[in-house]
């Protein structure tokens, strides 16, 4: 891969050497492929701001809980965010704006850490959409500040 | 001109900011046990997958093509990449005007 930029006085070149795959990437990589999102079967969430989160991980990263449960409370219309899947310590209900299901109505996990890099990428200030299929979540921010998508995949569901 | 674009398998236009931005906060320091990436080009996205050495797959950063000033894929089938996570280290100190424009080539 080689990256240039145009400085206005010169340019800069950066190169890097890929790495050779083998068999195994692929087969690893094309299995995921089947995880591929299905709108029959996802769950579609908008919360006030991507910043709701802020707190929340850092509880987590104080008190060293490694991963966090996330379902949809269609009675409260609140994002329910717990430390374990039964018996938990602490529950957070987080307002949802706007929400569309499409037949998923799934407990899942997500690692904390990976949630805090994710959360990371995205604008603070910005509306969060969320979408949730059977094994992964989608991050999303509205089209204008628009970034990237990021996929997470869960480490469970119940 | 028409030469140039067809020795690539991928050309793009995009701004520093957005590979500053994945490279800095999904660092090995953040996620543990990734030390690659991989690259997966396609006619209308690209997709950036953190896999820890246990393949798991950590996070996936999905770049549609209208996030790039430009976006040319020549090839009909999607293709796969790998990268050291490191060698990616020095783009935060390599432009540091969040303002530029990128251009990426890809050959192979």
């Amino acid at each position: 891969m080689r990256i240039r930029s145009n400085t206005g006085k010169g340019f800069a070149e950066y190169g890097v050497v890929a790495m050779s795959c083998d068999q195994d990437d692929e087969d690893f990589l094309i299995e995921d492929e089947e995880l591929r999102p299905n709108v029959e079967s996802s769950m579609t969430l908008k919360l006030a701001r991507v910043g709701l989160f802020e707190g929340i991980l850092s509880y987590c990263k104080g008190n060293k809980i490694p991963s966090l449960w996330f379902r949809f409370e269609s009675c409260k219309r609140m994002l329910e965010i717990s430390d374990a899947d039964e018996n938990h310590e602490i529950k957070w209900y987080l307002r949802v704006e706007e929400q569309s299901l499409h037949n998923l109505d799934s407990h899942m996990q997500f690692d904390c850490k990976t949630l805090s890099c994710a959360i990371s990428l995205l604008p603070n200030d910005s509306e969060l959409q969320i979408k949730f299929y059977p094994d992964f979540m989608l991050l999303d921010v509205p089209e204008k500040e628009k970034i990237f998508t990021i996929k997470l995949n869960a480490k469970g569901s119940a | 001109m028409q030469e140039e674009i067809s020795r690539y398998r991928f050309e793009g236009k995009i701004k520093a900011q957005i590979l500053k931005q994945i490279f800095k906060d999904l660092s090995p320091k953040n996620l543990k046990g990734v030390d690659h990436f991989y690259l997966i080009l396609k006619k209308e996205e690209m997709e950036m997958q953190f896999a820890s050495i246990a393949k798991d797959i950590l996070i996936t950063i999905i770049l549609k093509s209208n996030l790039f000033q430009s976006y040319k894929y020549n090839m009909e089938s999607c293709s796969l990449h790998k990268y050291s996570l490191e060698d990616f280290s020095a783009l935060s100190y390599l432009f540091e005007n969040n303002k530029l424009i990128l251009d990426i080539f890809i050959t192979n």
